[in-house]
């Protein structure tokens, strides 16, 4: 008699991972907060105006290197997650679409995506979105970190991460006087060249005054989620996240910031809101949380068939793109000068 | 001839093999095993939602034979030197992964495990290059994998090497601490660990050797395969640990305390339909899940007679209960 082979499998667990739509670059073209729109255009003319002439170079270069049906989009974020301070005249939804759209007409461009920062923290697919089409980002890029080996870390101690805090070296020891104490050890960074630049990245906080506060989510964390789903890398189970949301014509915004969606598109023709490059043109004061963002990225485990899925699609363009292992090397930035001119010629 | 295809039950979460295409040589890991603190069984849904460590990814669950929920892997990086014993030194630096699993909503188990590869630079590399192979520690230094297996298995508490104990115990305590459970038990029963090292050598045939420690509750399993082989491997330890956990508590905790409980008249039905009831269906062994397995397991069986010696626990759990509903204790 010969032996039957006979299997029962069960699939249970989804291995599925969504695709999103990759274009070639993303270009942010600015970042403000709800209160920066207090007096009008003012502050977003200038962001806009000087992002200008940027936004056009690199333009050039994309299709320059991709070719001519290269897929460029824009995108401006909007702060609506850092409490404002005065949240009785915050300017509406369809307020902030208004003056953003004109200012773009107004510098020479349009923008595709308007997104919010909230969004970043919680993705909502769309207006008043309830729980069943909400994903805790943040939390889940949190949950993502692997805080880097200490040497000597042999698994006997917790993550520190757990405390809310992330950095890219040792820290100093815990000394009463630190500059006094006559062995003070000056913390390290990881993997240093001759000297440190260490780092300590506040990824949350807890009001401990408010009983079963939730986490307030820092903007180093939130801009390492907003670059993520700018590089098309976040999934919940599996699914697409914050997939853009465009409004019918006779849709109307929603009255309330976290009503709208996390990502709203505002050009009927837009390229995709993710992309294989990502470019941010902005004001300096983001240059640490950005810089926070990137060494938080560098500490994900991201999942493989996500990174696989992104490279693949790249590799199939028809002049083929060849992404780097590492997330991080698809991001660039720019910031802007702080220097104003006063013509009077 | 039967097929060794894999089936869906080996998740897809072997440790990585390096795309330089480097091997791992052993394999480590530690497996621990508890009631739930619950005093009912958890639903399914209550299980998953249990086993949610990590949100966001997803929670693997199998119905049959038994209900299996299984935890997202987490990652813990270490960079330490390793126990190596007799002669040698080693330098382990990568990530260890770990995972909780409920089984029928009642057993819990937290389990760490880690794939030993050659080291692929002289020196530390960045970070990113290990989160690339979670699950594989690189080793600098030569020494001997019998040294180093020796090392490890030897290891006590705290741990001079790599701390496998402490990252499936945390495992355990973050499940445990779960506001969703009410953190009480039907039985008192206690933790048993298994330590398991597994050398891996190409076209190599899975082997099994169990080894029951001085200290109670603690067993060591020294396992032969082939690289491919060690998610099998890690696999069947969990399992070993479960069914290892299950003969135990019914023979060293429900029979002795049943036979005492009816010597001084006191009425030991609760844990004895306990164990019939939630603890005794538990009993299955993976054998359905591939040839390899089904084929480690029966070479254990033939040595160990585990499932008869459970089955003789459990004609004796029926017969006690039989004898309390023919003679009644006096002190309800």
């Amino acid at each position: 008699m010969t032996a039957v082979d006979v299997r029962y499998d069960e699939v249970t667990q989804s291995t599925k991972v969504e695709a999103v739509p990759l274009g070639h670059l993303s270009i942010e073209t600015g970042h403000l907060y709800l209160d920066d729109f207090a007096d009008g255009d003012r502050k977003i003319a200038r962001q806009l105006e000087q992002a200008a002439p940027w936004l056009e170079a690199a333009g050039k270069r994309i299709h320059r290197r991709f070719g001519r049906n290269a897929r460029i989009s824009t995108c401006f974020l909007v702060d609506d997650y850092t409490p404002s301070s005065s949240s009785l005249d915050q300017p509406k939804p369809s307020e902030v679409v208004d003056i953003v759209t004109a200012a773009a007409d107004q510098a020479g461009f349009r923008i595709d995506y308007l997104a919010r920062e909230a969004g970043c923290a919680i993705a909502c697919e769309r207006p008043h979105s309830g729980p069943r089409d909400r994903s805790a980002l943040a939390d889940i890029v949190a949950g993502l970190i692997v805080e880097e080996a200490a040497v000597g870390a042999n698994g006997s101690r917790p993550p520190t991460a757990q405390t809310g805090w992330l950095s890219n070296g040792e820290r100093s020891p815990a000394v009463a006087v630190a500059m006094d104490a006559p062995d003070w050890d000056p913390p390290e960074e990881f993997g240093k060249y001759k000297h440190s630049v260490f780092v300590d990245i506040e990824l949350w906080s807890v009001d401990k005054s408010v009983p079963q506060a939730e986490r307030q989510y820092s903007c180093s964390l939130l801009s390492a989620v907003w670059q993520l789903l700018r590089l098309g890398l976040l999934r919940n189970a599996g699914k697409a996240v914050a997939k853009p949301y465009r409004f019918g014509s006779n849709e109307a915004l929603p009255e309330l910031w976290s009503q709208l969606p996390s990502i709203t598109q505002l050009t009927p023709d837009a390229a995709p809101f993710a992309a294989y490059q990502v470019l941010s043109l902005l004001p300096p004061h983001f240059r640490a949380a950005e810089h926070a963002a990137e060494i938080i990225v560098d500490h994900l485990r991201f999942d493989g068939k996500v990174l696989k899925q992104t490279a693949d699609r790249a590799r199939d363009e028809t002049n083929p793109v060849t992404l780097p292992d590492n997330p991080v090397g698809r991001v660039s930035h720019l910031f802007f000068d702080d220097v104003h001119v006063t013509h009077n010629d | 001839m039967t097929s060794m295809s894999r089936t869906t039950t080996d998740r897809d979460r072997s440790p990585a093999v390096h795309d330089d295409g480097t091997q791992p040589w052993l394999g480590f890991g530690e497996v621990r095993t508890c009631l739930i603190q619950n005093l009912g069984t958890l639903s399914p849904s209550a299980s998953v939602a249990l086993m949610q460590l990590t949100p966001g990814s997803p929670v693997s669950k199998v119905d049959r034979p038994v209900r299996r929920v299984v935890s997202p892997e987490q990652v813990t990086g270490v960079d330490c030197r390793l126990h190596v014993a007799r002669e040698g030194r080693g330098r382990a630096i990568g990530t260890v992964l770990s995972h909780a699993v409920v089984t029928n909503g009642r057993i819990l188990q937290g389990t760490a495990h880690v794939a030993l590869t050659e080291a692929t630079s002289k020196e530390r590399r960045e970070w990113r290059h290990y989160l690339r192979h979670q699950g594989v520690v690189e080793v600098l230094g030569s020494p001997s994998p019998h040294n180093v297996i020796d090392g490890y298995l030897a290891d006590i508490s705290p741990a001079r090497g790599l701390d496998l104990a402490s990252i499936s115990d945390r495992v355990i305590d973050d499940v445990q601490q779960s506001d969703t459970l009410n953190h009480t038990t039907a039985l008192r029963a206690g933790t048993a660990v298994v330590r398991w090292a597994a050398t891996l050598t190409p076209d190599a045939k899975p082997t099994v050797g169990i080894a029951k420690s001085d200290l109670p509750n603690f067993h060591v399993i020294r396992l032969t395969g082939a690289p491919e082989d060690l998610p099998t491997l890690i696999r069947f330890c969990e399992e070993f640990a479960l069914h290892e956990w299950l003969l135990t508590t019914v023979q060293d905790v429900i029979v002795p305390r049943a036979e005492t409980d009816i010597a001084r008249d006191r009425d030991p039905l609760d844990s004895l339909l306990f164990a019939l009831n939630e603890l005794v269906p538990l009993w299955m062994p993976p054998t359905h899940l591939n040839p390899d397995m089904k084929a480690l397991w029966e070479a254990m069986e033939s040595r160990t007679h585990y499932t008869r010696l459970f089955e003789r626990q459990v004609a004796r759990i029926r017969d006690l209960r039989d004898q309390v509903k023919i003679r009644p204790p006096r002190r309800f």
